[in-house]
């Protein structure tokens, strides 16, 4: 499946249409349009690069793969898949108390064998 | 939207919290995570996978009634690794589920590690979290480690 484009969204996010995104990436007002749109299948690497820079983000969120878009339902879904905690057991965690002798780098170089 | 950085904390209070009975803690934090992703893939670095994988062994251990995990792991760590392979396939095939984003650790990771060692003076393993998430420019950090809050550039998400 192709990707798709997701600048409209972003830019949108800015409050920009395609006038300004051209303005503030410094391109052709037709080559943002036909981003934004989603028409665009031949961009070169100097306009992603100032699109993205634009927008303030890295180049990878300017698309997506619908296969490959992860949902809030497998967040859900993966919960406890490590087991459920003990009692208690989660508590150090979230508080930032983690045992640091339970570093494993620690672990690592102070293994005596 | 931000793009963010999980750190091994909360993956771990996410892959342990309970199904039946969910830590309201947890389930904020991840209410939290996934308003601020707002569809975008996490990222996170090898290290997080070296630290979920290593911390969860040991709890594991500890479920399974060894009283003293870390010992019982470092008697023998490939033969306690290596029973701990259906678990781990199971957490690796949960975490496929997510399609989070690995960050490559390249030469401007090792550099910005090293700045970060240095000022503001993070511990060794939290400089490389650290410039992992900013080389990969992401503007968060999800943790409940404190010691991110001196990063200039990131914003700690926590519980």
């Amino acid at each position: 499946m192709a990707l798709k484009w997701r600048v409209g969204e972003l830019a949108a996010r800015k409050g920009w249409g395609a006038r300004q995104l051209a303005e503030h990436a410094g391109v052709d007002e037709k080559t943002a349009r036909n981003i934004i749109s989603g028409k665009a299948t031949r961009v070169d690497l100097d306009t992603i690069a100032r699109i993205s820079a634009a927008l303030g983000i890295w180049p990878g969120p300017l698309w997506t793969d619908p296969q490959f878009t992860p949902d809030r339902s497998a967040w859900v879904e993966t919960a406890g898949a490590a087991g459920p905690a003990r009692a208690g057991e989660l508590d150090a965690v979230l508080s930032g108390r983690w045992d640091e002798t339970l570093d494993p780098a620690l672990e690592r170089a102070s293994r005596s064998r | 939207m931000s793009r963010a950085y999980l750190d091994a904390n909360y993956l771990y209070a996410h892959f342990r919290d309970q199904r039946d009975n969910p830590d309201p803690r947890v389930s904020e934090w991840r209410q939290h995570v996934l308003d601020e992703l707002d569809g975008d893939p996490a990222v996170i670095s090898a290290l997080v996978i070296d630290e979920l994988a290593y911390r969860m062994i040991l709890t594991w251990l500890g479920d399974d009634g060894q009283r003293d995990p870390l010992s019982a792991f470092r008697h023998d760590p490939t033969g306690v690794t290596r029973s701990m392979r259906a678990r781990l396939e199971h957490l690796w095939a949960a975490l496929e589920l997510l399609h989070i984003e690995l960050a490559t650790t390249d030469q401007g990771v090792v550099d910005r590690a090293r700045r970060l060692l240095v000022e503001p003076g993070l511990a060794p393993r939290d400089a490389f979290h650290a410039a992992h998430a900013l080389e990969s420019r992401c503007q968060m950090i999800v943790s409940s480690d404190a010691d991110f809050d001196t990063v200039a550039g990131l914003v700690r998400l926590g519980p």
